[in-house]
């Protein structure tokens, strides 16, 4: 399980990434604080638009911080710097969605796996070692090396994508929907190895879904996102039990269970546009114990129990 | 079956062409039955078949490489697979009705929804009393709307006005939902099954999701590896699954589980067609299998209105 | 180097389309010949004897004096073969297969010429009274490899240029575009025929300036692969892994962006073929007496009653034509996966 009395291997305050659309900005992440022990998996859930893949982004250095703050083993580093980023590559790492075109269709598994250690300073035997080391620690073995990516299955291709991570030695993994495009029975196995190198290797996970029960399963903790904004932090064995904010409520309700006889419940209204964000609270328009106060002011975020945080101060008229 | 039969599938097989110029058999013997105003879903991971068989109802399978081999596809006493191309035309759009995946690609980016959707119907009257059924507050304006100023649920549910415009007694729709948001799904989904029903149109839900199988569908039909694997009704088939995939499908599913340790993943890989033979397909990977298991499993009803194809359906229940 | 699988099954797709694949065997093979015309399609015999001395005409060069004559400047091997005989010298020679200069105006038949196809003359002699056969077997050599050269040079601009625009978008992609479209407009046979009139019809200045222009298309499609291609996973990847923007432009896009290259190649190579022939036949091109095929259409439009010149040059740049295109077919059905009806 986590380990609460080391200190954070990341913290992350008060980040934002915008990006310009024209004349207006799209606000995709605003004022995100956030940390993760090692050996820790956090999850980010959300739908489309709520910033999850653009913070996911954003901490691997794939796009610029508009504000924000980064501390690795508590030194704090400038996330505008180029270097700071070249430090951070053999730290954090990022696993992508799609398997069928994170891996060069042109390049031998020796070299996806060989290039990155090069280019950031390993080569020769060492560098060798470490690609087998990484192969066999997803399940692969070293007489795959020379062949292409097209010879492998989606959940194959996406142990590649850890391995090339693992071969860095890194130790934050992002993982950005790792197992949306693959089937229920292969994405089983694909938890079941990130939970596996969690506890041989001590690595810290942190998981981009969508999927509810994925998260529950394998993360320690949850961080619900909206609208660029995080809603609700609670730690996973609690989230379908005693989550408070009536968005994760509304999320929670609207997913298809096995179980017949709980239909979904629908959530009503539209999502707002990033870029003409409402007043106060983001998530009014569509909240079922909406009052006028909130479209006053944006809710602060505020600890409701230990390791809990929510960003709505009427939680508790919720049934 | 009875005469409440909308559409009796029976032995059908397709086949697509190979590289080398050969015809490899891509489902086999594939066979189920629709009843009017049904929702039927066909569940199954990638390279099951499922969306092969859909479009070859319709006759959608792409040519010149691939092609029905065998089977009756009987709508209202008509046999889909051997009727004349002008017929499967007039069929299309008017009693058999299709939406995809994917609702932006189906639209034309250049001509707003009203434009369309009066392609299909040209009474202005059904289309806005449709729009409003599918949960549209504010037709007039998505009506005047180009595609791309729409969020993909909103467009998924103009298909599904657009789909049920005609009345058709028949929609077939393929992974509606998988590109959309769970709370967009959960929206998209209940409009689907309500205007269905208010209908009377079978749907022919092809899906991956299980869920959607659990909360929308009436009988449910579990393919693998080209073949019918499980028919049942979708509380049977969630109460009492008989084939070790269909478990081992339930099973997966990370729901009501605590800790990814308890999951437990299929092993293996699905066979590609190319690997295809007669014997079951599943043997590789399933923990039951014997010597049995070499020769083609037959269907065995488990009960009324359950079918299984396994030699060891009994020792799984 | 190693060939990535899908460079080999397509490879392997080319190999299967039996035209494409012996269009592309007979027209490298007709080029490779057609490059040692210098020696194998001449006058100047590969070995002669001279009164029991050994000379190499075909490879070095022997003033007429050497073999009895009073001049200084290159002997004349037909007039010389036929002169020894009465001047009782001994003389034997191993002659090229063609014994033909595409350059010597062979006045000795009866009449003007052009001269109707004989023993001497296999296919006749165009308006000068030249070797019709020699001067297009030359003529092939001189036009294949300008075509050629022409298109590597422009398959290299155009990829830079492309890749550069795609690669770092935004304004400097705008600039540079409106600019490309502007060069793009201008009148590019006025450009050469103003250019060859104050410089002259030098080989490599034609070619430069073909070049300046040609390179244009190409990039449109390097532009468009490389826009696509920046945003693609395993790009991003690499950006994250921590290469550099020269390794991603090179290793990572560029290997995967090649598709329009290779499918453009031959019908580029047809362009240019086709390119200098029309420059050549309007006089703007090569300087005569250069052995060209645009010169030889010329004169075989204008002296139609000796159809062996138009009929004979027509059909060599047919047959060309011809090969080049069946091998740029084969070329896009192999690149193209989805061309037909095989299930992958």
């Amino acid at each position: 399980m986590s380990a609460s009395s080391q200190s954070p291997l990341l913290q992350v305050h008060d980040l934002s990434v915008w990006y310009p659309a024209g004349k207006a900005w799209v606000k995709a992440v605003r004022n995100v604080d956030f940390e993760i022990m090692p050996g820790e998996i956090v999850a980010i859930v959300g739908e489309s638009g709520c910033g999850k893949t653009t913070l996911a982004s954003a901490l691997v250095g794939l796009r610029d911080w508009r504000s924000g703050e980064l501390i690795l083993d508590g030194n704090a580093l400038d996330p505008r710097q180029a270097k700071t980023w070249k430090q951070l590559r053999t730290q954090v790492q990022m696993v992508f969605q799609d398997p069928f075109s994170s891996l060069n269709p042109r390049q031998t598994l020796s070299e996806i796996l060989l290039g990155p250690q090069r280019a950031n300073g390993i080569s020769g035997s060492a560098a060798q070692i470490r690609a087998i080391e990484a192969l066999e620690q997803v399940g692969l073995c070293a007489t795959d090396l020379n062949k292409f990516p097209h010879a492998f299955s989606g959940g194959q291709r996406q142990r590649i994508g850890i391995a090339r991570a693992l071969a860095l030695k890194t130790r934050l993994l992002v993982c950005d929907e790792p197992t949306s495009a693959l089937d229920v029975s292969v994405q089983a196995q694909i938890l079941l190895l990130l939970q596996d190198l969690r506890k041989r290797l001590g690595l810290s996970i942190l998981l981009i879904s969508h999927d509810l029960a994925v998260v529950r399963a394998l993360a320690d903790r949850v961080m619900v996102m909206y609208l660029g904004s995080v809603v609700e932090e609670i730690p996973a064995a609690q989230l379908f039990s005693c989550a408070r904010h009536p968005y994760t409520r509304a999320l929670l309700a609207s997913v298809p269970t096995l179980r017949i006889g709980s239909p979904p419940q629908l959530l009503v209204g539209e999502i707002p546009s990033l870029t003409q964000l409402p007043s106060g609270c983001v998530f009014a328009s569509r909240c079922a114990i909406a009052r006028p106060q909130c479209k006053l002011a944006e809710p602060i975020f505020e600890k409701v129990a230990p390791n809990c945080r929510v960003r709505c101060p009427y939680h508790g008229d919720l049934a | 079956m009875s005469d409440a039969s909308l559409l009796q599938v029976e032995g059908m097989s397709v086949a697509f062409r190979a590289g080398s110029g050969d015809w490899i058999a891509v489902t086999e013997d594939v066979s189920f039955s629709i009843a009017r105003g049904e929702v039927f879903a066909l569940v199954g991971e990638s390279g099951c078949g499922k969306s092969v068989t859909a479009m070859g109802l319709v006759g959608l399978l792409p040519t010149p490489g691939a092609q029905v081999l065998a089977g009756r596809a009987l709508l209202d006493g008509e046999d889909l697979l051997t009727t004349t191309k002008d017929r499967l035309c007039a069929i299309r759009g008017h009693q058999v009705c299709v939406i995809f995946q994917e609702p932006a690609a189906a639209l034309n980016p250049v001509r707003t929804i009203l434009s369309q959707l009066r392609e299909v119907c040209p009474d202005q009257e059904r289309i806005e009393s449709m729009m409003v059924r599918a949960g549209f507050s504010d037709r007039t304006r998505v009506l005047k709307s180009f595609p791309h100023e729409l969020s993909g649920g909103m467009l998924q549910r103009v298909m599904i006005v657009m789909a049920l415009l005609p009345g058709p007694q028949l929609l077939i729709a393929d992974e509606p939902t998988t590109a959309l948001d769970v709370t967009v799904q959960a929206q998209v989904m209940e409009i689907l099954k309500q205007m269905c029903k208010e209908t009377g149109t079978g749907l022919l839900l092809i899906t991956h999701n299980l869920g959607l199988v659990a909360q929308y569908a009436d009988r449910v039909a579990v393919m693998y590896a080209g073949r019918m694997v499980e028919s049942a009704t979708v509380a049977q088939l969630l109460a009492k699954p008989c084939h070790p995939y269909t478990l081992g499908l339930i099973r997966a599913v990370p729901e009501g589980h605590d800790s990814v340790d308890s999951l437990q993943p299929i092993a293996g890989t699905v066979p590609r067609p190319a690997e295809f033979d007669c014997g079951c397909r599943f043997r590789n990977r399933c923990p039951h299998a014997d010597a049995l298991c070499i020769a083609k499993p037959l269907p065995q009803d488990v009960e009324f209105g359950h079918v299984v194809s396994c030699v060891h359906w009994r020792a799984i229940r | 180097m190693i060939f990535s699988a899908v460079s080999k099954e397509r490879f392997v797709r080319y190999r299967a389309n039996r035209r494409a694949w012996w269009s592309l065997w007979i027209l490298s093979i007709a080029y490779g010949l057609s490059l040692l015309s210098p020696w194998l399609v001449n006058d100047r015999p590969l070995v002669l004897s001279f009164d029991g001395k050994l000379a190499f005409p075909a490879f070095s060069f022997y003033a007429d004096r050497d073999f009895g004559g009073t001049y200084g400047t290159e002997a004349n091997y037909p007039e010389l073969l036929d002169s020894a005989h009465r001047a009782q010298h001994s003389i034997w020679t191993l002659n090229p297969p063609i014994a033909q200069d595409p350059l010597r105006a062979d006045l000795s038949a009866a009449g003007e010429p052009p001269y109707a196809p004989s023993a001497k003359h296999w296919l006749g002699t165009d308006a000068h009274g030249r070797d019709l056969l020699a001067r297009l077997i030359h003529g092939f050599r001189i036009c294949m490899s300008f075509s050629l050269i022409l298109t590597l040079l422009s398959t290299l601009f155009g990829v830079a240029i492309g890749a550069l625009q795609g690669y770092l978008g935004g304004k400097f992609d705008i600039f540079l575009q409106r600019g490309i479209e502007i060069w793009a407009s201008l009148p590019f046979l006025y450009v050469v025929i103003l250019v060859a009139s104050l410089y002259g019809h030098g080989f490599w200045l034609l070619l430069g300036i073909m070049t300046v222009f040609s390179w244009i298309g190409l990039s449109y499609y390097m532009r468009g692969e490389f826009l696509r291609l920046r945003d693609v996973t395993y790009v991003r990847a690499a950006k994250v892994l921590g290469f550099g923007h020269l390794h991603i432009i090179f290793r990572e896009i560029l290997p995967n962006a090649l598709n329009p290259v290779v499918t453009l190649f031959p019908f580029a190579l047809i362009g240019g073929i086709t390119s200098l022939t029309s420059l050549d036949f309007l006089g703007f091109g090569l300087q005569p007496p250069t052995p060209s095929w645009g010169d030889l259409m010329a004169q075989g439009l204008a002296n139609l009653f000796a159809p062996w010149i138009a009929l004979s040059t027509s059909i060599a740049l047919f047959i060309t034509l011809l090969l080049a295109t069946f091998i740029g077919e084969g070329v896009r059905d192999a690149m193209d996966p989805k061309s037909g009806d095989r299930y992958e």
